[in-house]
């Protein structure tokens, strides 16, 4: 049985709030048939409409999955990489001549995580970070692929958008929950010198995992850290969400092996609560 | 109840840096009004650097001048420590020489960053002068020639942001060579210059990926429009 819970917020820049551009960064999820499905986009400072064009993005990757998931897993990546490019860019080209802009005018990064059962299918383009949640705390997925300067990464408007999709389908096995995050949220919860995920994302993961928090406070919660810790390490837009998966076999077993954690107790805690 | 993250949870990264290197003529034709100028308007950008709260934290400067040798005066390094003496006028204008230099620290600061992991944008290289070059087309080994065939392909690249400004007497010839935008400066407006750059600084800080960033008016020191 799978009890799929998903948790997110999003928060506007300085920088966007003084040049008077509105927030780019969009999450979206759905659960449907089985399937759960979150997505993160990151608007292009520049393009005029990025911040539809990542609206655009997120829903419809999020509706594709949870449509096609199981003849979508059944693909390699890169047939994966192909249909996803070639299906985003048809709303975004529509959204292009009904605003009578440049296609170039919507671009935005993608990142998103699809589970159905014991599996899942993962995507990034450009930068932010995947992670996922497993025995052994948390993991990178998917790190973010930048050109070599601070303002240049990948879109998934590019021509070329599928030579720079990665894909990502495995098992679950115990893989527990997941994170995306976008490059504003990256400053605060990857260690670039480490190269290690801060605390931080266990920490996210817990409150999501502890069913004392209705998703609607999560929501807030995680919003609330967004705006004021956050946005003083970066002027950027801060964006985050969060799926956990559930099989109820084996989670057991696996809250056990949990016990590098300081707060392993409170770990176990909030586990069997979460499984009554 | 809210929940909260404490700090200790929260990662603390470099913050990205934009490296600049300013080289600038004092040569013997820079005496008098025009190197009085320069060493104020090179006070003011420094000190508009360090008030800025943005441009603090990720503007990474280094000044090379030009006149009787290639002289490293600041190097790239903390921006809240820098200590510069007061330029002098003398000498020739090995141009090229310095632009070489200024190249290669520019290389060396990105590789120090790389091994660091911190993130930065496009360098800038500014060039001033006020004359032609004592190391160039007349010499044997023509080190503007050199200078204007890395320049170039390093702007054309979209790896170099580079600005060339002529101080009066001086002409374009030369510094057309190396590409990038190049404007004459009027008068001795070394202060509004200086200005200027900062504010451009801290327009470069602020962009996010996909901003190609747009450069203040440079109105106020040439009569160049970009």
């Amino acid at each position: 049985m799978n009890l799929f819970r998903i948790a997110g917020a999003t928060t506007i820049g300085s920088s966007h709030i003084k040049n008077g551009k509105p927030c780019q960064d969009k999450i979206y999820s759905k659960k449907y048939k089985h399937v759960a499905a979150i997505a993160l986009a990151d608007g292009a400072g520049s393009c005029s409409q990025s911040d539809l064009g990542a609206e655009i993005c997120t829903r419809h990757i999020v509706d594709f999955l949870c449509n096609n998931f199981d003849k979508t897993y059944l693909l390699t990546e890169q047939e994966i990489s192909e249909k996803i490019n070639k299906s985003i860019k048809k709303p975004l080209e529509k959204m292009s001549v009904e605003l009578n802009v440049s296609s170039k005018e919507l671009s935005s990064t993608l990142l998103f995580v699809a589970v159905k059962g014991n599996k899942f299918i993962a995507g990034h383009i450009g930068d932010g970070l995947i992670g996922k949640f497993d025995e052994s705390g948390s993991q990178i997925l998917s790190l973010p692929e930048n050109g070599e300067y601070a303002n240049e990464t990948y879109f998934i408007t590019m021509p070329e958008a599928d030579k720079y999709l990665r894909i990502y389908k495995d098992n679950l096995n115990s893989t527990l929950g997941f994170i995306l995050m976008s490059d504003g949220s990256y400053e605060s919860l990857f260690d670039t010198q480490k190269n290690i995920l801060a605390s931080a994302n266990l920490t996210f993961f817990s409150w999501l995992i502890d069913k004392q928090n209705t998703i609607e406070s999560l929501n807030k919660s995680i919003e609330d850290n967004l705006a004021s810790k956050f946005t003083k390490q970066t002027t950027d837009d801060c964006s985050v969400i969060l799926l956990s998966t559930k099989h109820i076999e084996g989670w057991l077993d696996t809250v056990l092996k949990i016990t590098h954690l300081d707060n392993a107790e409170e770990w176990w805690e909030k586990l069997k609560n979460y499984l009554r | 109840m809210s929940l909260i993250l404490e700090d200790r949870e929260l990662a603390i990264n470099p913050n990205p840096r934009v490296p600049i290197c300013i080289a600038l003529d004092t040569s013997a034709s820079m005496t008098g009004n025009k190197i009085d100028e320069l060493n104020k308007g090179v006070k003011l950008f420094l000190d508009a650097i360090l008030e800025d709260e943005v441009t603090r934290f990720s503007a990474d400067i280094a000044i090379i001048t030009f006149g009787r040798h290639v002289e490293k005066v600041l190097d790239f390094g903390d921006v809240e420590n820098i200590k510069l003496h007061q330029l002098t006028a003398g000498g020739g204008t090995p141009m090229g020489g310095a632009v070489l230099e200024a190249l290669r620290m520019l290389e060396d600061r990105k590789k120090q960053y790389k091994k660091n992991g911190v993130t930065y944008w496009q360098p800038w290289l500014i060039v001033m002068t006020d004359g032609m070059a004592t190391d160039g087309s007349m010499q044997l080994v023509d080190k503007v020639k050199e200078a204007a065939i890395k320049t170039s392909k390093l702007v054309k690249d979209k790896k170099l942001n580079l600005f060339s400004i002529i101080i009066e007497p001086g002409t374009s010839e030369e510094l057309e060579t190396f590409g990038g935008k190049l404007a004459p400066l009027d008068g001795v407006k070394f202060e509004e210059f200086f200005q200027w750059l900062s504010q451009s600084v801290s327009v470069v800080s602020e962009s996010t990926p996909g901003t190609g960033f747009k450069l203040p008016d440079p109105q106020s020191w040439t009569s160049i429009e970009w």
